[in-house]
């Protein structure tokens, strides 16, 4: 016990933002266990346990697509239910993670005041939960496809690609977000709001020719303007219409995933000494 | 002197180190959580904020195999001070320096998973506390065994009890050797025989190195299990030093008729009269009772007498007669003093430390180690050498030598104790005599470390203590708290040897257990 297994002087910092990662690298265990804490407690008291990751989401789409089938009876619409489904897989890996972040960094405080770790392993961990689960819906969706006989593509392999950057994006977003729920607890049901109306904003359910066909310019701007338009065209291209979005959206969707990336993470660092002293 | 001081000097590297440490909390004087009011006061300019001041210029150092406790009133910064340790608080000005790895025992239920089973929360936990998987497969059994929680393990969490949950807390967090242990106020839980069995688990700990923080509303559980306690007030630290004498402190706090009597109150197996106990000696202290014990009669006479009279020009020749500084009535005659038959040892600041002493001496059951070299009795103005300092100190903050600690020769046991605790190996290296006598100075640094007060910029109160000198820092503070006034005419007479009779009167105004001198002689 000679030599000390940790230095810490709280006078002696390092630029933030590159420790923060230097420390969540650190604790990668931690994250790891939480990870799986998360996956395992969800559904820990339910009989069919981790089963309803996989079913939740076959019947969410069971449901859109018999009421959406009919609304969207004109547009004849080709295997929906894979159209809605890799859509919504994404849309519930977004919403997710930042709402339980969100929670977890507010509401999970207990610990943030009585241990130290790294501060962003909450965000973190939040979205490798969500991470998790939206590639076990994988599952459902292949399964989906495989029933109504929809083409498995080559350009699948560019999926990995797409998750990549949406979980870029989700992580940015998710430590905006939860820095500011840390000083603003309302924060977190203003977004709950905000996230309804994102979603209708965003061709999650519909086809986005619904949006592009209307005669104001406008709708075209606000399309051209939601990251998530872009994270979604991006993930669902390889598995719907089976190639590889243009280099226009694949070029907005990373440029939009790196900025919010690095602003959620500095922002994050930086006000997250203050942490413990607000929540 | 200077170069081999230099050595036994050199302070060791404190585990934890806080320096001016203040935490402050902005508070905004209305609560504002929401972002609508935030928005609609800040474009009307109308935030204002209060600071709160949880703690205020905090300076603490903790060594090795410590166990320092916190007492105070609620609010008084306690938590706070453990957060800034425990890296969860940034401090708003200061530094904190933690060398080693830190395990907060965690309150009840934080960072535990309620539907994990208990397994499960076993390497959650460690990962909290920075540990591998792998190593935490290596010390499952031992956790479980010591939280004796073996049948229920695969059972989740929320099918505990709120003792079985404490009890794994604790299981895991001392099972994981951290260097620094953080304790808030959870020992509370469990039945007494766990309690004990904790007790005992951090009591090894502490031997084996770690360095323990404890908080506590229980004050006996403070002075009965640290070393040292701190006593917080409106974050601000209102005492420091040894529990016991800390702890009566907090106690009187508030009777203010006698605030600083150091007599009463502090704990004593009662009345001790020294000639009685020396006409039944303790089984274990025989081989120096007698001449030990005829000693305190007639010494401690000596000594008072002394005090008030102009001091003979002893061996320590540069010494002038301390207690005479702050008046002048050196040259009066020496008022009679009587020696009394038997001595109370409550009444000389003198026979307390010898009756301390005995008590040291026979409870460790190594009488021999005392006056080997010198006279066999302690004179008032023989030196005192390194060997009985340690003794001295070591009665003094009740820090006795385990029983497995004497591999060596017996007489270094006190030695090896101070050591132990990172507390200058006097001898040093190049100082094998333990017999030497001790200087001035060196028992100053000695004073200073055993209570861990840091050295301060000295104030050249002194002229024969260059500033530049390694002692002039602890010199310093013995000043500024009153404790030496030095050899009058702005001498300290740092080399020359401290005699028995200013070592007792530093110790007691260092440790507060015996009443003023004159009182005693008047």
């Amino acid at each position: 016990m000679n030599v000390p297994t940790a230095y810490y002087d709280s006078s002696r910092r390092s630029f933030r933002v590159f420790e923060e990662f230097v420390e969540l690298w650190r604790y990668r265990e931690l994250l790891g266990q939480m990870i799986v804490r998360n996956v395992k407690t969800r559904y820990k008291r339910s009989v069919m346990g981790v089963a309803w990751t996989l079913l939740n989401p076959l019947l969410v789409m069971a449901v859109l697509s018999l009421v959406f089938s009919q609304l969207f009876l004109t547009l004849n619409f080709e295997h929906y239910p894979v159209y809605l489904l890799s859509g919504l897989v994404l849309w519930n890996f977004f919403s997710q993670s930042v709402m339980s972040s969100m929670n977890e960094l507010v509401w999970g405080s207990n610990l943030i005041k009585r241990i130290y770790v790294p501060r962003t392993i909450f965000a973190v961990a939040a979205v490798g939960t969500a991470l998790v689960n939206l590639l076990l819906t994988l599952i459902p969706l292949a399964i989906v496809m495989l029933v109504l006989g929809h083409r498995f593509s080559t350009a699948l392999f560019f999926l990995p690609v797409a998750i990549v950057t949406a979980s870029l994006f989700v992580l940015g977003m998710s430590l905006l977000l939860s820095t500011l729920a840390v000083f603003f607890t309302d924060v977190i049901d203003m977004f709950h709001v905000v996230l309804t109306l994102w979603m209708y904003m965003t061709p999650v359910m519909y086809p986005k020719e619904l949006i592009l066909n209307r005669p104001e310019p406008i709708a075209k701007w606000l399309l051209d303007l939601n990251p998530m338009y872009h994270m979604i065209e991006v993930f669902r291209a390889p598995i719907y219409l089976g190639w590889v979005s243009g280099y226009k959206t694949l070029l907005a969707a990373i440029l939009c995933s790196v900025v919010v990336f690095v602003a959620g993470w500095v922002a994050f660092s930086l006000k997250s000494d203050q942490f413990a002293y607000r929540v | 002197m200077t170069d081999r001081s230099e050595r036994g000097h050199a302070p060791a590297e404190a585990v934890i180190e806080l320096s001016g440490v203040s935490v402050c909390y902005r508070l905004p004087k209305e609560k504002i959580t929401s972002f609508k009011e935030f928005a609609i006061r800040t474009a009307q300019r109308r935030i204002s904020y209060e600071n709160f001041w949880a703690l205020k210029d905090v300076t603490l150092s903790l060594q090795r195999s410590e166990m320092v406790g916190i007492v105070g009133a609620n609010g008084a910064g306690k938590s706070t001070l453990l957060k800034t340790v425990a890296r969860v608080l940034r401090p708003t000005q200061g530094r904190v320096v933690v060398r080693g790895r830190v395990a907060p025992l965690l309150e009840l239920g934080a960072g535990f998973d309620y539907e994990l089973t208990g397994r499960e929360n076993i390497f959650l936990n460690g990962a909290l506390l920075g540990l591998s998987r792998a190593e935490m497969r290596k010390r499952f059994d031992g956790i479980v065994a010591f939280a004796e929680l073996s049948d229920f393990i695969d059972a989740p969490l929320r099918t505990y009890s709120t003792g079985m949950v404490a009890r794994l807390g604790f299981a895991i967090a001392t099972d994981c050797e951290p260097e620094v242990l953080i304790v808030d106020e959870v020992l509370a839980v469990g039945d007494e025989q766990f309690q004990q069995k904790c007790r005992d688990r951090m009591r090894s700990f502490r031997d084996a190195g770690a360095t323990i923080l404890l908080v506590s509303h229980n004050a006996n559980q403070v002075q009965a299990q640290c070393d040292r306690a701190v006593w917080l007030e409106h974050g601000r630290v209102k005492d420091i030093g040894p529990a016991p004498v800390v702890i009566r402190r907090y106690k009187g706090f508030g009777d203010e008729a006698a605030p600083d009597d150091g007599f009463e109150g502090y704990e004593m197996p009662g009345d001790i009269d020294i000639t009685e106990e020396a006409d039944s000696p303790p089984p274990g202290a025989l081989l120096l009772d007698e001449p030990f014990a005829a000693a305190p009669v007639e010494e401690t006479s000596v000594p008072i007498a002394e005090e008030a009279a102009p001091a003979e020009p002893g061996p320590g020749a540069s010494d002038e007669p301390f207690p005479a500084e702050p008046e002048p009535p050196v040259e009066e005659p020496p008022p009679p003093v009587r020696v009394p038959q038997t001595v109370n040892a409550r009444d000389t600041y003198f026979g307390i430390w010898l009756w301390k002493y005995l008590q040291t001496l026979s409870t460790c059951d190594v009488p021999v180690l005392v006056f080997p070299g010198d006279s066999p009795v302690p004179g008032a103005e023989s030196h005192l050498s390194h060997r009985q300092a340690a003794v001295l100190l070591c009665a003094a903050l009740g820090w006795l030598p385990k029983q497995k600690d004497r591999t060596g020769e017996r007489e270094d046991t006190f030695l090896n104790e101070l050591a132990r605790r990172g507390i200058g190996l006097i001898p040093g290296p190049d100082r094998t005599d333990p017999n030497e006598p001790l200087t001035r100075a060196e028992l100053a640094v000695l004073l200073c470390r055993v209570n861990a007060w840091s050295p301060v910029a000295p104030r050249g109160r002194f002229e024969d203590v260059p500033p530049d000198s390694p002692f002039a820092g602890y010199v310093e503070v013995l000043a500024e708290r009153e404790i030496t006034l030095g050899t009058g005419q702005n001498q300290f007479s740092p080399d020359a040897f401290i005699s028995w009779r200013h070592a007792a009167i530093w110790l007691e105004k260092t440790f507060g257990v015996a009443r003023a001198v004159s009182e005693v002689t008047s």
